[in-house]
């Protein structure tokens, strides 16, 4: 029987519509219309649940979580019922009004999103002319209004070099956090690997960068460092585990252990129409699926990293090697890293195409309100 | 929205840095509760948790505007242990919390 530790942390994703069109966004493929978001009430139970089955944060999230007006509600709720309440945000269009109407509500932390370090290079992989002025200045009303700020660097091939910038970047907008965050190789961001995957000497160059300003802004600036796993020796901890630590909600209501567990094909997910959250962390088939360790293949079961890295990530052994029960084709133990070392050498080495963007779904004039054209579609 | 991983995970400040004046105090988005699933008080803190014993609890329960020296009076009720030890203790504590981003000095 597999011990189930209650969870730490929802990702609630409100919706699926976002003005920007990241060419790496870590949403799948197929995404929730408008019509099918969930309301007010619905999610304020699910919350509620949430908390109930021990979960002490909410990180909303989407596409673009601003985009549904009553987010300073869920929040509020949030609140009332004890969770923390952190905003993944592109932030192109946060007001300083809407910003105090949150914090009012209830909101910790907001979190911003930057595609690069000047807007000739953000402002092309957003896909939105004028995001990165906007996002600048977004970032200096949550300081305004005392919310605490964390940055996040999306690394890859297009803006590695410019990390020197995004650190004082961080320092200038007086963030507390910052995620330099090489970008994963899942849903969109897979499909256009070979345009954003860095050279390994260029991720080893990052990897060396981030050790001398940990040092430097110790004190004053956490920074955390994702690497894009294809060059690690061990996987990452994916999820701190399959179904041990977090979940995540669709904008329609579907419960997933992480959010591109939908490419493992031969599961299917429970929604909170149907089910309980409480049902769903403790029986739910494809919840239990690859929990613990008994899944594992023999080379993981016998490993000492097996309740460190929990076999790394399924829906990266899924997409590389054919099979979710497979171990994670990164890791240097597993049969398929040569396979692995091959394609990212392909991708990175050769001239990088061009982005296929993420199209938001149903995105409405009033969405984009005053935003300027978009320059990309 | 672009999602890495999510960091929880359960350093360094030089000790020396805390004085008597020190009045150490939770950041910016970090909340301090009780956990009633796990029976444990808790810091929240952007995406982060972390979990705390009952003396580090006790620790944080006293960073609430008070200075040092006023922080190590009221351990001083709580704990039975030499001034001294406590302080070096507690200045330990606070100096790796500062360094995670939980409390500002």
């Amino acid at each position: 029987m597999i011990k189930i530790d209650p969870p730490l942390a929802l990702l609630a994703e409100l919706t699926h519509r976002c003005p920007l069109s990241c060419p790496y966004c870590s949403n799948p493929l197929e995404m929730d219309a408008r019509s099918a978001e969930m309301d007010t009430q619905t999610w304020c139970r699910v919350l509620t649940e949430a908390k109930e089955i021990g979960a002490l944060q909410v990180h909303f999230s989407g596409g673009e979580p601003t985009l549904r007006p009553d987010l300073a509600d869920l929040i509020a709720h949030a609140d009332e019922i004890g969770l923390y309440s952190n905003l993944i945000t592109a932030a192109v269009s946060l007001t300083q009004k809407r910003l105090e109407s949150l914090k009012e509500a209830g909101l910790a932390h907001v979190q911003i999103s930057f595609q690069g370090a000047d807007s000739e290079i953000a402002d092309r992989i957003a896909g939105y002319e004028g995001a990165f002025v906007r996002k600048t200045e977004a970032a200096a009303r949550v300081i305004n209004a005392g919310l605490a700020l964390t940055l996040n660097a999306v690394i890859n091939r297009h803006n590695i070099e410019q990390l020197p910038d995004f650190f004082k970047m961080a320092a200038r907008l007086k963030a507390r956090r910052l995620e330099v965050a090489h970008v994963q190789y899942y849903g969109w961001a897979l499909k256009n690997r070979a345009a954003l995957l860095p050279s390994r000497a260029q991720v080893e160059r990052t990897t060396q960068l981030v050790e001398e300003a940990r040092l430097q802004y110790e004190g004053n600036m956490v920074i955390d460092y994702v690497i894009p796993d294809y060059y690690a020796r061990r996987p990452k901890s994916c999820m701190n585990g399959w179904a041990r630590r977090f979940f995540n909600i669709t904008p329609a209501g579907k419960v997933l252990p992480c959010h591109a567990a939908e490419t493992i094909p031969h599961l299917s997910f429970p929604t909170v129409h149907e089910a309980s959250l409480v049902d769903i962390w403790q029986n739910d088939p494809a919840f239990n699926s690859y929990r613990g360790t008994d899944w594992m293949p023999e080379t993981c079961q016998k490993c000492d990293n097996r309740e460190i890295d929990w076999g790394g990530c399924r829906c990266q052994a899924m997409a590389l090697t054919g099979d979710a029960a497979n171990m994670d084709p990164v890791c240097e133990l597993s049969p398929f890293k040569d396979k692995v070392l091959e394609i990212a050498k392909t991708d990175a080495g050769g001239i990088a195409p061009d982005f296929i963007y993420r199209v938001s779904p149903n995105l409405s004039k009033e969405d984009t309100r005053g935003s300027p054209e978009k320059i990309t579609g | 929205m672009f999602l890495a991983a999510l960091f929880y995970e359960v350093i360094r400040l030089n000790s020396a840095d805390i004085t008597n004046d020190s009045c150490p105090k939770l950041a910016a988005g970090v909340r301090l509760k009780f956990d009633d699933t796990r029976k444990s008080w808790t810091i929240l803190a952007p995406e982060r948790v972390f979990m705390l014993d009952e003396i580090a609890g006790e620790i944080l329960l006293g960073c609430d505007g008070k200075s040092f020296s006023e922080l190590i009076d009221f351990l001083l009720i709580k704990f039975n242990a030499p001034r001294l030890e406590i302080e070096k203790d507690v200045k330990e504590v606070l100096a790796n919390l500062v360094v995670k981003g939980v409390l500002d000095i």
